[in-house]
Protein backbone atom coordinates (compact mmCIF):
# COMPACT_ATOMS: atom_id res chain seq x y z
CA UNK A 1 0.00 0.00 0.00
CA UNK A 2 1.29 3.10 -0.51
CA UNK A 3 2.21 5.73 1.81
CA UNK A 4 -0.86 8.09 3.17
CA UNK A 5 -0.93 11.53 2.70
CA UNK A 6 -0.99 12.94 6.57
CA UNK A 7 -4.95 14.46 7.45
CA UNK A 8 -3.19 18.13 8.41
CA UNK A 9 -2.05 18.56 4.71
CA UNK A 10 -4.77 16.83 3.16
CA UNK A 11 -7.20 19.60 5.08
CA UNK A 12 -4.90 22.37 4.27
CA UNK A 13 -4.47 21.95 0.66
CA UNK A 14 -7.79 20.18 -0.40
CA UNK A 15 -10.48 20.59 1.47
CA UNK A 16 -9.80 24.22 3.45
CA UNK A 17 -10.47 25.56 0.63
CA UNK A 18 -14.15 23.97 0.04
CA UNK A 19 -14.80 24.46 3.42
CA UNK A 20 -14.12 28.31 3.58
CA UNK A 21 -17.16 28.30 0.58
CA UNK A 22 -19.18 26.53 3.22
CA UNK A 23 -19.13 28.16 6.72
CA UNK A 24 -20.46 31.48 5.33
CA UNK A 25 -23.61 29.18 4.71
CA UNK A 26 -23.45 27.68 8.02
CA UNK A 27 -23.55 31.06 9.55
CA UNK A 28 -25.96 32.14 7.83
CA UNK A 29 -28.33 28.68 8.80
CA UNK A 30 -27.27 29.64 12.82
CA UNK A 31 -29.13 32.50 11.74
CA UNK A 32 -31.94 31.11 10.90
CA UNK A 33 -31.66 28.63 13.49
CA UNK A 34 -31.32 31.27 16.19
CA UNK A 35 -34.82 33.15 14.39
CA UNK A 36 -36.41 29.64 14.88
CA UNK A 37 -35.95 29.32 18.17
CA UNK A 38 -36.74 33.49 19.19
CA UNK A 39 -39.93 33.22 17.47
CA UNK A 40 -40.68 29.92 19.12
CA UNK A 41 -40.12 32.11 22.58
CA UNK A 42 -41.87 34.76 21.35
CA UNK A 43 -44.91 31.91 20.59
CA UNK A 44 -44.48 30.60 23.69
CA UNK A 45 -44.68 34.03 25.92
CA UNK A 46 -47.58 34.91 23.91
CA UNK A 47 -49.34 31.78 25.03
CA UNK A 48 -48.74 31.76 28.22
CA UNK A 49 -49.89 35.73 28.69
CA UNK A 50 -52.96 34.30 27.20
CA UNK A 51 -53.54 31.88 29.55
CA UNK A 52 -52.34 33.96 32.71
CA UNK A 53 -54.44 37.22 31.57
CA UNK A 54 -57.90 36.96 32.49
CA UNK A 55 -59.31 39.04 30.15
CA UNK A 56 -57.34 37.23 27.24
CA UNK A 57 -56.64 40.66 24.84
CA UNK A 58 -57.54 39.66 21.40
CA UNK A 59 -53.98 41.42 19.90
CA UNK A 60 -52.07 38.93 22.06
CA UNK A 61 -54.03 36.75 20.25
CA UNK A 62 -52.99 37.67 16.79
CA UNK A 63 -49.43 38.60 18.14
CA UNK A 64 -49.28 34.47 19.02
CA UNK A 65 -50.57 33.35 15.74
CA UNK A 66 -48.07 36.14 13.65
CA UNK A 67 -45.30 34.60 15.80
CA UNK A 68 -46.28 31.07 15.37
CA UNK A 69 -46.69 31.83 11.38
CA UNK A 70 -43.34 33.41 11.60
CA UNK A 71 -41.73 30.87 13.29
CA UNK A 72 -43.18 27.85 11.13
CA UNK A 73 -41.95 29.80 7.71
CA UNK A 74 -38.56 30.21 9.36
CA UNK A 75 -38.53 26.74 10.73
CA UNK A 76 -39.63 25.10 7.14
CA UNK A 77 -36.86 27.81 5.26
CA UNK A 78 -34.03 26.54 7.89
CA UNK A 79 -34.98 22.86 6.48
CA UNK A 80 -34.81 23.44 2.97
CA UNK A 81 -31.19 25.52 2.97
CA UNK A 82 -29.66 22.32 5.83
CA UNK A 83 -30.52 20.48 2.98
CA UNK A 84 -28.64 22.14 0.39
CA UNK A 85 -25.53 22.64 3.06
CA UNK A 86 -25.55 19.32 3.94
CA UNK A 87 -25.87 17.94 -0.01
CA UNK A 88 -23.06 20.72 -0.84
CA UNK A 89 -21.33 19.75 2.23
CA UNK A 90 -21.03 16.13 0.99
CA UNK A 91 -20.24 16.90 -2.57
CA UNK A 92 -17.32 19.41 -1.52
CA UNK A 93 -15.55 17.82 1.86
CA UNK A 94 -16.79 14.01 2.18
CA UNK A 95 -16.13 13.88 -1.82
CA UNK A 96 -12.67 15.15 -1.28
CA UNK A 97 -11.82 12.95 1.92
CA UNK A 98 -12.64 9.91 -0.37
CA UNK A 99 -10.29 11.29 -3.26
CA UNK A 100 -7.99 11.71 -0.93
CA UNK A 101 -7.50 8.08 0.78
CA UNK A 102 -7.47 6.61 -2.62
CA UNK A 103 -8.30 8.47 -5.91
CA UNK A 104 -9.41 4.84 -7.53
CA UNK A 105 -12.73 5.56 -5.36
CA UNK A 106 -16.09 7.12 -6.02
CA UNK A 107 -18.24 8.42 -3.89
CA UNK A 108 -22.13 8.91 -4.02
CA UNK A 109 -23.83 10.59 -1.75
CA UNK A 110 -27.27 9.94 -2.40
CA UNK A 111 -26.86 6.13 -3.51
CA UNK A 112 -26.73 2.93 -1.40
CA UNK A 113 -24.95 -0.83 -1.84
CA UNK A 114 -27.93 -2.36 -3.83
CA UNK A 115 -30.20 -4.70 -1.83
CA UNK A 116 -29.27 -7.43 -3.41
CA UNK A 117 -26.31 -7.51 -1.77
CA UNK A 118 -27.85 -7.16 1.58
CA UNK A 119 -30.14 -9.96 0.98
CA UNK A 120 -27.99 -11.99 0.02
CA UNK A 121 -25.59 -11.95 3.28
CA UNK A 122 -28.56 -13.34 5.28
CA UNK A 123 -27.06 -11.54 8.08
CA UNK A 124 -30.17 -9.99 8.90
CA UNK A 125 -32.90 -12.70 7.35
CA UNK A 126 -35.67 -11.56 9.59
CA UNK A 127 -37.10 -9.81 6.47
CA UNK A 128 -37.77 -6.03 5.87
CA UNK A 129 -39.97 -3.34 4.89
CA UNK A 130 -37.67 -0.34 4.29
CA UNK A 131 -34.21 -0.39 2.90
CA UNK A 132 -32.92 3.23 2.81
CA UNK A 133 -29.48 4.21 2.77
CA UNK A 134 -26.96 6.95 1.78
CA UNK A 135 -23.19 7.49 1.41
CA UNK A 136 -22.26 5.02 -1.13
CA UNK A 137 -18.59 4.65 -2.16
CA UNK A 138 -17.45 1.96 -4.46
CA UNK A 139 -13.61 1.43 -6.52
CA UNK A 140 -11.07 -0.60 -6.32
CA UNK A 141 -8.14 -0.38 -3.52
CA UNK A 142 -5.64 -3.02 -4.88
CA UNK A 143 -6.89 -5.98 -6.60
CA UNK A 144 -9.91 -5.63 -4.75
CA UNK A 145 -13.48 -4.23 -5.57
CA UNK A 146 -15.32 -2.88 -3.10
CA UNK A 147 -18.10 -1.01 -2.05
CA UNK A 148 -20.01 0.38 0.92
CA UNK A 149 -22.59 2.83 2.47
CA UNK A 150 -24.37 3.85 5.64
CA UNK A 151 -27.87 1.77 5.70
CA UNK A 152 -31.02 1.50 7.99
CA UNK A 153 -33.00 -1.24 7.34
CA UNK A 154 -36.69 -1.50 8.63
CA UNK A 155 -39.52 -3.81 9.91
CA UNK A 156 -43.13 -2.88 9.92
CA UNK A 157 -43.94 -5.10 13.57
CA UNK A 158 -46.62 -7.65 12.93
CA UNK A 159 -47.98 -7.93 16.47
CA UNK A 160 -48.96 -4.50 17.01
CA UNK A 161 -51.56 -2.80 14.12
CA UNK A 162 -50.66 0.71 12.68
CA UNK A 163 -47.32 0.23 15.26
CA UNK A 164 -44.14 2.03 14.12
CA UNK A 165 -41.42 0.51 12.51
CA UNK A 166 -38.50 -1.29 14.22
CA UNK A 167 -35.11 -1.14 13.79
CA UNK A 168 -33.43 -4.64 11.64
CA UNK A 169 -29.68 -2.84 11.07
CA UNK A 170 -28.30 0.82 10.68
CA UNK A 171 -24.69 1.24 10.45
CA UNK A 172 -22.08 0.10 7.64
CA UNK A 173 -22.41 -2.10 5.22
CA UNK A 174 -19.41 -3.38 3.97
CA UNK A 175 -18.75 -5.84 0.35
CA UNK A 176 -15.64 -6.58 -0.77
CA UNK A 177 -14.75 -9.21 -3.84
CA UNK A 178 -13.05 -11.97 -1.76
CA UNK A 179 -9.40 -13.24 -3.00
CA UNK A 180 -10.79 -17.00 -2.71
CA UNK A 181 -13.75 -18.55 -4.59
CA UNK A 182 -16.19 -20.39 -2.75
CA UNK A 183 -19.36 -21.69 -3.90
CA UNK A 184 -21.18 -22.11 -0.43
CA UNK A 185 -22.14 -19.98 2.09
CA UNK A 186 -20.32 -19.11 5.53
CA UNK A 187 -21.50 -16.54 8.35
CA UNK A 188 -19.64 -15.77 11.93
CA UNK A 189 -21.60 -13.65 14.21
CA UNK A 190 -20.49 -11.73 16.77
CA UNK A 191 -21.23 -14.05 19.80
CA UNK A 192 -23.14 -11.36 21.84
CA UNK A 193 -25.60 -10.25 18.83
CA UNK A 194 -26.59 -13.86 18.10
CA UNK A 195 -26.64 -16.03 21.47
CA UNK A 196 -29.25 -15.02 22.74
CA UNK A 197 -31.82 -15.25 19.45
CA UNK A 198 -30.18 -17.67 17.68
CA UNK A 199 -32.67 -20.71 18.19
CA UNK A 200 -35.40 -18.09 17.08
CA UNK A 201 -36.52 -19.44 13.38
CA UNK A 202 -37.42 -16.34 12.71
CA UNK A 203 -33.95 -14.94 13.09
CA UNK A 204 -32.42 -17.48 10.99
CA UNK A 205 -32.29 -18.71 7.16
CA UNK A 206 -33.23 -22.56 8.22
CA UNK A 207 -34.24 -23.03 4.37
CA UNK A 208 -30.27 -23.53 4.20
CA UNK A 209 -28.33 -26.44 5.78
CA UNK A 210 -26.30 -24.61 8.05
CA UNK A 211 -24.02 -26.69 10.54
CA UNK A 212 -22.12 -25.32 13.80
CA UNK A 213 -18.50 -24.96 12.23
CA UNK A 214 -15.79 -25.89 15.50
CA UNK A 215 -12.52 -24.07 14.84
CA UNK A 216 -9.05 -24.07 16.04
CA UNK A 217 -8.32 -20.40 17.07
CA UNK A 218 -9.75 -19.94 20.82
CA UNK A 219 -9.84 -16.38 20.26
CA UNK A 220 -12.19 -16.57 17.28
CA UNK A 221 -14.27 -18.95 19.06
CA UNK A 222 -14.36 -16.23 22.32
CA UNK A 223 -15.65 -13.88 19.76
CA UNK A 224 -17.47 -15.73 16.81
CA UNK A 225 -19.93 -17.45 15.91
CA UNK A 226 -19.52 -19.77 12.72
CA UNK A 227 -21.92 -21.76 10.71
CA UNK A 228 -21.57 -22.59 6.97
CA UNK A 229 -23.02 -25.43 4.60
CA UNK A 230 -19.74 -26.95 3.78
CA UNK A 231 -17.25 -27.80 6.68
CA UNK A 232 -14.24 -28.02 4.22
CA UNK A 233 -15.01 -24.62 1.91
CA UNK A 234 -15.78 -22.43 5.33
CA UNK A 235 -11.96 -23.83 6.59
CA UNK A 236 -10.85 -23.40 3.44
CA UNK A 237 -12.21 -18.97 3.49
CA UNK A 238 -11.43 -18.84 7.46
CA UNK A 239 -7.71 -19.79 6.86
CA UNK A 240 -5.74 -19.14 10.57
CA UNK A 241 -4.14 -15.71 9.51
CA UNK A 242 -7.73 -14.90 8.33
CA UNK A 243 -9.37 -15.99 11.54
CA UNK A 244 -6.78 -13.48 13.72
CA UNK A 245 -7.44 -10.89 11.25
CA UNK A 246 -11.18 -11.03 12.01
CA UNK A 247 -10.51 -10.82 15.79
CA UNK A 248 -8.21 -7.90 15.31
CA UNK A 249 -10.82 -6.02 13.12
CA UNK A 250 -13.31 -6.49 15.61
CA UNK A 251 -11.45 -4.92 18.23
CA UNK A 252 -10.28 -1.98 15.95
CA UNK A 253 -13.51 -1.14 15.35
CA UNK A 254 -15.16 -2.34 18.99
CA UNK A 255 -18.50 -3.11 17.39
CA UNK A 256 -20.68 -6.27 17.06
CA UNK A 257 -19.99 -6.99 13.64
CA UNK A 258 -20.91 -9.91 11.60
CA UNK A 259 -19.39 -11.47 8.56
CA UNK A 260 -21.07 -13.26 5.29
CA UNK A 261 -19.37 -15.50 2.61
CA UNK A 262 -21.41 -15.52 0.29
CA UNK A 263 -20.62 -15.64 -3.77
CA UNK A 264 -17.09 -15.32 -3.51
CA UNK A 265 -18.00 -12.07 -1.58
CA UNK A 266 -17.38 -10.71 1.58
CA UNK A 267 -19.95 -8.83 3.10
CA UNK A 268 -20.03 -6.63 6.68
CA UNK A 269 -22.35 -5.00 9.23
CA UNK A 270 -21.22 -2.58 11.07
CA UNK A 271 -23.51 -1.62 13.24
CA UNK A 272 -23.85 2.28 14.31
CA UNK A 273 -26.50 4.08 16.04
CA UNK A 274 -26.14 7.72 14.47
CA UNK A 275 -25.69 8.92 11.13
CA UNK A 276 -22.33 9.07 10.39
CA UNK A 277 -21.49 11.25 7.04
CA UNK A 278 -23.58 14.16 8.41
CA UNK A 279 -22.56 17.65 8.88
CA UNK A 280 -23.53 18.93 12.66
CA UNK A 281 -24.12 22.99 11.87
CA UNK A 282 -23.66 24.08 15.22
CA UNK A 283 -19.55 22.93 14.81
CA UNK A 284 -17.19 24.65 13.16
CA UNK A 285 -15.99 23.85 9.93
CA UNK A 286 -12.82 22.81 11.16
CA UNK A 287 -9.90 20.35 11.03
CA UNK A 288 -10.55 19.03 14.40
CA UNK A 289 -14.19 18.42 13.29
CA UNK A 290 -13.51 17.32 9.95
CA UNK A 291 -10.75 14.42 10.56
CA UNK A 292 -13.73 11.89 12.29
CA UNK A 293 -14.70 11.49 9.42
CA UNK A 294 -11.29 11.10 7.57
CA UNK A 295 -10.70 8.69 10.36
CA UNK A 296 -13.77 6.87 9.59
CA UNK A 297 -13.57 6.94 5.92
CA UNK A 298 -9.57 5.23 6.56
CA UNK A 299 -10.85 2.78 8.81
CA UNK A 300 -13.16 1.34 6.21
CA UNK A 301 -10.94 1.40 3.53
CA UNK A 302 -7.91 -0.01 5.51
CA UNK A 303 -10.28 -3.37 6.30
CA UNK A 304 -9.09 -4.43 2.96
CA UNK A 305 -5.52 -4.33 3.91
CA UNK A 306 -6.28 -5.78 7.47
CA UNK A 307 -8.02 -8.90 5.82
CA UNK A 308 -5.25 -9.00 3.48
CA UNK A 309 -7.89 -9.37 1.01
CA UNK A 310 -5.10 -7.90 -1.87
CA UNK A 311 -3.29 -11.45 -1.40
CA UNK A 312 -4.06 -13.21 -4.87
CA UNK A 313 -2.12 -15.94 -4.80
CA UNK A 314 -5.02 -18.21 -5.50
CA UNK A 315 -6.67 -18.67 -8.93
CA UNK A 316 -8.82 -15.01 -8.26
CA UNK A 317 -7.22 -11.91 -10.00
CA UNK B 1 -43.07 -51.15 39.10
CA UNK B 2 -44.16 -49.44 36.60
CA UNK B 3 -41.53 -46.77 37.80
CA UNK B 4 -38.91 -49.14 36.87
CA UNK B 5 -40.51 -49.93 33.34
CA UNK B 6 -40.39 -46.36 32.87
CA UNK B 7 -36.51 -46.09 33.73
CA UNK B 8 -35.80 -49.12 31.67
CA UNK B 9 -37.75 -47.47 28.60
CA UNK B 10 -35.87 -43.90 29.50
CA UNK B 11 -32.48 -45.65 29.58
CA UNK B 12 -33.11 -47.56 25.92
CA UNK B 13 -34.37 -44.43 24.41
CA UNK B 14 -31.03 -42.32 25.70
CA UNK B 15 -28.62 -45.44 24.59
CA UNK B 16 -30.13 -44.87 21.38
CA UNK B 17 -29.59 -41.69 21.07
CA UNK B 18 -25.98 -41.44 21.99
CA UNK B 19 -25.85 -44.45 19.68
CA UNK B 20 -26.96 -42.05 17.18
CA UNK B 21 -24.85 -39.14 18.19
CA UNK B 22 -21.68 -41.43 18.06
CA UNK B 23 -22.03 -43.06 14.38
CA UNK B 24 -23.04 -39.24 12.97
CA UNK B 25 -19.52 -38.05 15.39
CA UNK B 26 -17.93 -41.12 13.11
CA UNK B 27 -19.26 -40.70 10.11
CA UNK B 28 -18.39 -37.09 9.92
CA UNK B 29 -14.19 -38.39 10.63
CA UNK B 30 -14.99 -40.77 7.29
CA UNK B 31 -16.33 -37.72 5.87
CA UNK B 32 -12.99 -35.74 6.34
CA UNK B 33 -10.95 -38.58 5.33
CA UNK B 34 -12.80 -38.57 1.79
CA UNK B 35 -12.63 -34.57 1.71
CA UNK B 36 -9.05 -35.41 2.22
CA UNK B 37 -8.41 -38.01 -0.80
CA UNK B 38 -10.45 -35.66 -2.91
CA UNK B 39 -8.19 -32.53 -2.11
CA UNK B 40 -5.36 -34.80 -3.07
CA UNK B 41 -6.96 -36.10 -6.52
CA UNK B 42 -7.47 -32.10 -7.50
CA UNK B 43 -3.58 -31.69 -6.56
CA UNK B 44 -2.72 -34.95 -8.17
CA UNK B 45 -4.61 -33.77 -11.38
CA UNK B 46 -2.26 -30.77 -11.53
CA UNK B 47 0.52 -32.82 -11.81
CA UNK B 48 0.57 -33.04 -15.81
CA UNK B 49 -0.64 -29.57 -16.47
CA UNK B 50 2.79 -28.81 -13.94
CA UNK B 51 4.73 -31.29 -16.25
CA UNK B 52 4.11 -29.96 -19.93
CA UNK B 53 4.49 -26.12 -18.60
CA UNK B 54 7.48 -26.77 -16.90
CA UNK B 55 9.19 -28.98 -19.28
CA UNK B 56 10.34 -26.49 -21.71
CA UNK B 57 12.55 -24.52 -19.45
CA UNK B 58 13.40 -27.09 -16.90
CA UNK B 59 16.24 -28.84 -18.37
CA UNK B 60 18.00 -30.12 -14.83
CA UNK B 61 14.55 -31.33 -13.03
CA UNK B 62 13.72 -33.97 -15.69
CA UNK B 63 14.54 -36.51 -13.32
CA UNK B 64 11.71 -35.38 -10.64
CA UNK B 65 9.41 -34.27 -13.48
CA UNK B 66 9.22 -37.74 -14.52
CA UNK B 67 9.03 -39.24 -11.15
CA UNK B 68 6.57 -37.21 -9.85
CA UNK B 69 4.58 -37.90 -13.17
CA UNK B 70 5.33 -42.08 -12.47
CA UNK B 71 3.89 -41.27 -8.49
CA UNK B 72 0.79 -40.12 -9.60
CA UNK B 73 -0.35 -42.34 -12.46
CA UNK B 74 0.78 -45.21 -9.63
CA UNK B 75 -1.38 -43.48 -7.50
CA UNK B 76 -4.67 -43.21 -9.26
CA UNK B 77 -4.49 -46.60 -10.75
CA UNK B 78 -4.67 -47.72 -7.22
CA UNK B 79 -0.91 -49.83 -7.84
CA UNK B 80 0.45 -48.51 -4.70
CA UNK B 81 -0.39 -50.53 -1.05
CA UNK B 82 -1.87 -47.93 2.38
CA UNK B 83 1.90 -47.31 3.36
CA UNK B 84 3.28 -46.90 -0.05
CA UNK B 85 0.52 -44.24 -0.92
CA UNK B 86 1.24 -42.47 1.92
CA UNK B 87 4.73 -42.28 1.49
CA UNK B 88 4.18 -41.93 -2.95
CA UNK B 89 1.70 -38.75 -1.36
CA UNK B 90 4.57 -37.25 0.74
CA UNK B 91 6.70 -37.78 -2.48
CA UNK B 92 4.95 -35.90 -4.82
CA UNK B 93 4.11 -33.49 -2.57
CA UNK B 94 7.92 -33.00 -1.95
CA UNK B 95 8.19 -33.40 -5.73
CA UNK B 96 5.64 -30.45 -6.77
CA UNK B 97 7.10 -28.06 -4.14
CA UNK B 98 10.83 -28.44 -5.31
CA UNK B 99 10.06 -27.57 -8.56
CA UNK B 100 8.01 -24.72 -7.59
CA UNK B 101 10.96 -23.22 -5.82
CA UNK B 102 13.40 -24.63 -8.54
CA UNK B 103 11.17 -21.98 -11.15
CA UNK B 104 12.51 -19.05 -9.15
CA UNK B 105 15.75 -19.97 -11.44
CA UNK B 106 13.71 -19.21 -14.68
CA UNK B 107 12.75 -15.75 -14.79
CA UNK B 108 10.62 -16.72 -18.42
CA UNK B 109 9.05 -19.83 -16.68
CA UNK B 110 7.83 -17.53 -13.69
CA UNK B 111 6.29 -14.53 -16.20
CA UNK B 112 4.52 -17.22 -18.09
CA UNK B 113 0.98 -16.86 -18.07
CA UNK B 114 0.09 -20.69 -17.26
CA UNK B 115 2.91 -21.00 -14.75
CA UNK B 116 1.18 -18.03 -12.90
CA UNK B 117 -2.28 -19.58 -13.41
CA UNK B 118 -0.62 -22.89 -12.42
CA UNK B 119 0.99 -21.15 -9.11
CA UNK B 120 -2.54 -20.28 -8.57
CA UNK B 121 -4.29 -23.34 -8.60
CA UNK B 122 -1.65 -25.17 -6.16
CA UNK B 123 -1.79 -22.65 -3.66
CA UNK B 124 -5.68 -23.17 -4.21
CA UNK B 125 -5.38 -26.60 -3.60
CA UNK B 126 -2.74 -26.66 -0.85
CA UNK B 127 -5.14 -24.41 1.05
CA UNK B 128 -8.09 -26.54 0.87
CA UNK B 129 -6.05 -29.75 1.65
CA UNK B 130 -4.97 -27.99 4.70
CA UNK B 131 -9.03 -27.33 5.21
CA UNK B 132 -9.46 -30.50 4.96
CA UNK B 133 -7.30 -31.86 7.39
CA UNK B 134 -8.18 -29.48 9.84
CA UNK B 135 -11.96 -30.76 9.34
CA UNK B 136 -10.47 -34.17 9.81
CA UNK B 137 -8.79 -32.78 13.32
CA UNK B 138 -11.56 -31.01 14.44
CA UNK B 139 -13.92 -34.02 13.13
CA UNK B 140 -11.94 -36.12 15.35
CA UNK B 141 -11.29 -33.99 18.72
CA UNK B 142 -15.20 -33.62 18.44
CA UNK B 143 -15.69 -37.85 18.29
CA UNK B 144 -12.94 -38.21 20.85
CA UNK B 145 -14.85 -35.55 23.16
CA UNK B 146 -18.20 -37.94 22.84
CA UNK B 147 -16.63 -41.16 23.49
CA UNK B 148 -14.79 -40.12 26.58
CA UNK B 149 -17.22 -38.21 28.02
CA UNK B 150 -19.93 -39.87 30.58
CA UNK B 151 -22.50 -41.13 29.51
CA UNK B 152 -22.11 -41.62 26.17
CA UNK B 153 -18.64 -43.41 27.22
CA UNK B 154 -20.55 -46.15 27.72
CA UNK B 155 -21.97 -46.56 24.58
CA UNK B 156 -18.90 -46.10 22.92
CA UNK B 157 -17.25 -48.99 25.24
CA UNK B 158 -20.61 -51.20 24.60
CA UNK B 159 -20.08 -50.94 20.73
CA UNK B 160 -16.14 -51.15 20.68
CA UNK B 161 -15.75 -47.25 19.50
CA UNK B 162 -12.05 -46.74 19.42
CA UNK B 163 -10.05 -43.66 19.27
CA UNK B 164 -9.13 -42.01 15.69
CA UNK B 165 -5.67 -40.76 14.61
CA UNK B 166 -5.38 -37.29 13.92
CA UNK B 167 -4.07 -35.71 11.12
CA UNK B 168 -0.62 -35.00 11.88
CA UNK B 169 1.87 -32.98 9.90
CA UNK B 170 5.24 -35.34 8.63
CA UNK B 171 8.62 -34.08 9.97
CA UNK B 172 9.96 -33.52 6.37
CA UNK B 173 6.99 -30.86 5.93
CA UNK B 174 7.89 -29.49 9.29
CA UNK B 175 11.35 -28.27 8.05
CA UNK B 176 11.96 -24.78 6.37
CA UNK B 177 12.20 -25.19 2.47
CA UNK B 178 15.56 -24.45 1.52
CA UNK B 179 16.16 -22.76 -1.81
CA UNK B 180 18.35 -24.35 -4.27
CA UNK B 181 19.00 -22.17 -7.00
CA UNK B 182 20.45 -24.26 -10.24
CA UNK B 183 22.39 -21.22 -12.37
CA UNK B 184 21.34 -21.78 -16.17
CA UNK B 185 23.83 -22.63 -18.62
Amino acid sequence: MSEREPFPSIFSTQIKPALEKLEPQRKKLIKRQTAVHLWLVAFLTCFFGLCFIPSHPLPLFFIMIFCFAVCVWNYRKLLEAKKIFVKQYKREVISQIVHAIDPSLNYFPGNKVPCDYYDQSNLYPEGYDVYIGDDYVEGKIGKTIVMFSELEVLRRRSDVENADMSLLFKGIFFVADFNKNFFGQTYVWDKSKRAFNFLNKNNFPFSVDLEKILLESPDFTDRFTTYSNDQVEARYILSPSLMERMVKLASLWDKDISFAFVNSNIMIAIPFKKDLFEPNINNILSEENISPYYELLVMLVDIVEELNLNLRIWNRS
Amino acid sequence: MWILDLLAILIFVSGIVFYNILVTKKNKIDQAYYSIDLMLKKRYDLVPMLVSTVKGYMTHERETLESISQLRSDILTGNLKVNGKVAADNEINSGISSIMLSAEAYPDLKASANFIHLQGALNESEEQLAASRRFLNAAVMDYHNAIEKFPSNMIAGIFGMKRRNFFIVPEKEKEHPVLHINKQA
